[in-house]
């Protein structure tokens, strides 16, 4: 079903793009539920647009991260009175990567996760997170040195 | 280096494979540890929940603290200074305060209210034991003073005190002591309207007399009765045992003058009987 309004068939864009925004919403924000109730606004938001975007996929990424990122800075002071997620993992060094990825900043972690599950290059994470591509190049350095510090 | 790198990189991408793909029975617990930070969902970490529970009993407490403090107890107590005050004693004192322009007497005490003296220091009389009865409360109430007797008074006396609000005035306006030998309990001043009707068991010369426009005392001489209109050391008789006796109360416009005759040396010429 093509959306009258923006010329885009959400039908299709959802059958495609859900599962894996939504999963992509969770290593953003770790928490599934979460993801899925972002990917839905983000669909929401796609639906009420009036132009059509030039690619609507990586206008769904982009309103995925932004939407995190949003969600994340609204919820920082209540989540330090969160208790810890429980995420059954297969081994504790995967565990222990995922609660030293969940520690950094977001804009870290959002570029370790479109580089390293997404395969974006520099530029399209660049385009994805409203920012330079020397800016990604910075912030995947920093991630990768604090995971490595933390981690050794 | 290169190596950590890929170690390092590799070990990432295994990582968000593996949340990304994590069982729902996993997340369904973590569903649970995460539900309370929605945005709109209205439902808060328990730890904000309990403070905000508490918070609202703070709130609580101080509004009725508040209401308690500010409210119609105090607006009632400065409207009507005697009623609200509890013990018989703070009640007998606040109605008292009333008459604090009365210099001539003071209120002493003899142990509890009820063995309280009137004591006139202007004429070394004593007045003691009675009833003070607030009329500007609306409640009626009486506040029993016992008679008790008193070397400067003879045997025995009553005293039926009103303190009534005339023409914004507030006194002490009957004091009436009885005959020696009869019972004071049986003396009765009743008020119609303006008018206050002494009933004496005993026979004999009534002296009243007036203070402040307001304070009526009736000594009670042996001698005949009669009825008269209050006025400075005026002088009644009582013909008959049980007889009543008439007092007409001044006027508003009357007072002043009175007033300031009562205020004045040698005023009072009143005495008590025995």
């Amino acid at each position: 079903v093509v959306d009258p309004a923006i010329g885009v068939d959400l039908s299709d864009l959802f059958a495609r793009q859900r599962e894996s925004m939504v999963r992509l919403a969770r290593l953003f924000t770790g928490s599934a539920a979460i993801a899925e109730e972002i990917v839905q606004e983000a669909f929401l938001k796609m639906h009420r647009l009036s132009d059509a975007p030039d690619n609507a996929d990586a206008y769904l990424r982009t309103t995925v991260a932004n939407l995190s990122k949003n969600h994340l800075r609204r919820l920082r002071l209540e989540r330090r009175s969160l208790p810890p997620e429980h995420v059954i993992l297969s081994a504790p060094a995967i565990d222990e990567t995922w609660a030293t990825v969940q520690r950094l900043p977001f804009r870290q972690r959002a570029v370790l996760v479109l580089r390293f599950y997404e395969d974006m290059s520099e530029a399209d994470i660049a385009e994805v997170l409203h920012c330079r591509p020397g800016t990604v190049k910075s912030s995947l350095h920093r991630g990768l040195e604090r995971l490595r510090s933390e981690l050794s | 280096v290169t190596s950590d790198i890929d170690v390092l990189e590799e070990r990432l991408r295994q990582t968000f494979h593996e949340v990304a793909t994590s069982s729902v029975v996993a997340e369904a617990r973590h569903h649970e540890t995460v539900r309370y930070s929605k945005p709109n969902g209205g439902t808060f970490p328990w730890q904000l929940r309990v403070t905000s529970i508490a918070f609202v009993l703070v709130l609580v407490v101080a509004v009725i603290v508040l209401v308690f403090a500010l409210g119609p107890f105090r607006a009632k107590n400065h409207s009507v200074p005697v009623s609200g005050i509890n013990t018989p004693e703070a009640r007998f004192e606040a109605a008292f305060n009333r008459t604090r322009d009365l210099k001539n007497y003071e209120l002493t005490r003899v142990g509890s209210p009820s063995l309280s003296t009137l004591y006139d220091k202007g004429n070394s009389e004593t007045i003691s034991g009675g009833s003070i009865q607030d009329l500007t409360s609306g409640t009626q109430e009486y506040i029993p003073l016992s008679a008790f007797p008193s070397p400067a008074l003879g045997p025995r006396c009553v005293i039926h005190a009103k303190f009534l609000s005339t023409g914004g005035f507030f006194g002490l306006k009957v004091a009436f002591t009885s005959l020696p030998g009869h019972d004071p309990s049986h003396s009765v001043v009743h008020q119609m309207g303006d008018t206050y009707v002494v009933t004496s068991p005993g026979e004999g010369t009534a002296t009243y007399t007036i203070r402040n426009g307001f304070i009526v005392k009736i000594a009670t001489p042996p001698s005949r009765g009669q009825s008269g209109v209050m006025g400075p050391s005026s002088t009644i008789e009582l013909s008959e045992l049980n007889q009543s006796m008439k007092i007409e109360l001044p006027k508003p416009s009357e007072v002043e003058p009175i007033l300031k005759a009562a205020l004045g040396p040698g005023c009072s010429t009143g005495h008590t009987g025995g």
